[in-house]
C-alpha cells in the first residue's frame, strides 16, 4: 500500500520541467524595447499580429544554453509563432550584435537589465519560456532549452486548441 | 607509455577547461548587484542578524539545495536584495514568504506547508 503510494508519486510526470505556479496574469512592467528604445508594457501581449498565443523567451547573450536553443526559436518564428524576448541582465549592445550575427526570432525584446521583471515572473534561470494568451494570462511555462520534443509535448497542444 | 597517456589526458582536459569561457555556464558577476547586496544599509545590527537568519530559511530557486545566503547565483543575489528591502520596509515574514511562493512555488520553503497534499507526510 505504502509502496504503491510512493510509486504513484514517483511516476508523476507532470512536473518534468514545468514549474507549478497558479495561472496568473503577466506581471505589469514598463521597460524599454531593445531595438527601438521605446517604452513597452504588458499590453504588448494583447495586440500581437497573429494567433492567440505569444511565446515569451527569457535569454541573455552570456547564456550558452540560450545559444543552443536559438536555431529552434528561429524555426518557430519562421512557422509564424509570435515570439517576444526578455533580455535578462544583459548588455544591450552585446545582445544586439549577437542577434545581428545569429538572426533575430523576436518580434519585440523587453530589456530587463535589473532583473526586476524576471523576479516578478519567477524566472529561475535562462533560458525559460512562457506561453501568454491574448488576455495577458500565463498559460504555461517551460524551464530550460526548448526543442522540438518539448514543444510538441507541452506547447503545441495549446495551439491546437485554438485552431 | 601509460604515463604519457595520462599526461595527454590531463593536458587535454586542462586545455578544454581553458577553452570554456567562465561566463558560459555561470552568469557574469554584476558589480552593481554585488555592491548592493554586500553593502546593504541595515537600520540596526539586530535587523541585519534577523534578516540574514530569515534569508537562510529560504531556498534559492535556481540551486539544488543552497539557501539564499549561501548561493552566489544571480537570482539568489537579486532575491537577497528583495528580502532585505522588504524587511527594511517592515513587511512581515509571512508577506515575504507569500511574495516568494507566489513567484517560485513552495520549493523555496524548507518546511513544507501543512495542506491536503502533505497530510500524508
Amino acid at each position: 500500500m505504502v509502496m504503491s503510494v510512493f510509486l504513484l508519486a514517483l511516476n508523476n510526470k507532470e512536473n518534468d520541467n514545468q514549474v507549478k505556479v497558479k495561472a496568473k496574469p503577466f506581471p505589469s512592467f514598463s521597460l524599454t524595447e531593445l531595438q527601438s528604445g521605446q517604452l513597452i508594457t504588458e499590453s504588448i501581449f494583447k495586440n500581437r499580429p497573429r494567433g492567440e498565443y505569444t511565446l515569451l523567451n527569457v535569454w541573455a547573450s552570456w547564456c550558452s544554453a540560450c545559444k543552443s536553443e536559438h536555431p529552434f526559436l528561429l524555426k518557430l518564428a519562421e512557422q509564424g509563432i509570435n515570439i517576444v524576448g526578455l533580455n535578462f541582465r544583459d548588455d544591450p549592445q552585446t545582445a544586439k550584435s549577437l542577434l545581428n550575427k545569429t538572426g533575430n526570432p523576436y518580434q519585440q525584446i523587453i530589456v530587463d537589465d535589473k532583473g526586476k521583471l524576471a523576479i516578478d515572473l519567477g524566472v529561475i534561470g535562462t533560458p525559460e519560456s512562457y506561453l501568454i494568451d491574448k488576455q495577458g494570462l500565463i498559460a504555461t511555462r517551460v524551464n530550460g532549452v526548448l526543442n522540438q520534443f518539448i514543444w510538441d509535448k507541452q506547447l503545441q497542444p495549446f495551439f491546437e486548441k485554438t485552431e | 607509455m601509460c604515463l604519457l597517456f595520462i599526461f595527454t589526458l590531463l593536458f587535454s582536459s586542462f586545455a578544454q577547461a581553458q577553452n570554456t569561457p567562465l561566463n558560459s555556464t555561470f552568469s557574469p558577476a554584476n558589480r552593481d548587484q554585488v555592491k548592493q547586496v554586500e553593502t546593504f544599509n541595515f537600520e540596526s545590527n539586530e535587523q541585519q542578524t534577523g534578516t540574514i537568519k530569515f534569508s537562510r530559511e529560504l531556498r534559492c530557486p535556481q540551486c539544488l539545495n543552497q539557501n539564499l545566503m549561501e548561493s552566489n547565483s544571480l537570482i539568489a543575489k537579486d532575491l537577497r536584495i528583495v528580502v532585505y528591502k522588504m524587511q527594511d520596509e517592515a513587511q512581515t515574514d509571512k508577506q515575504i514568504i507569500e511574495f516568494m511562493t507566489q513567484r517560485f512555488g513552495d520549493f523555496v520553503l524548507y518546511e513544507p506547508k501543512f495542506e491536503p497534499k502533505t497530510y500524508l507526510l
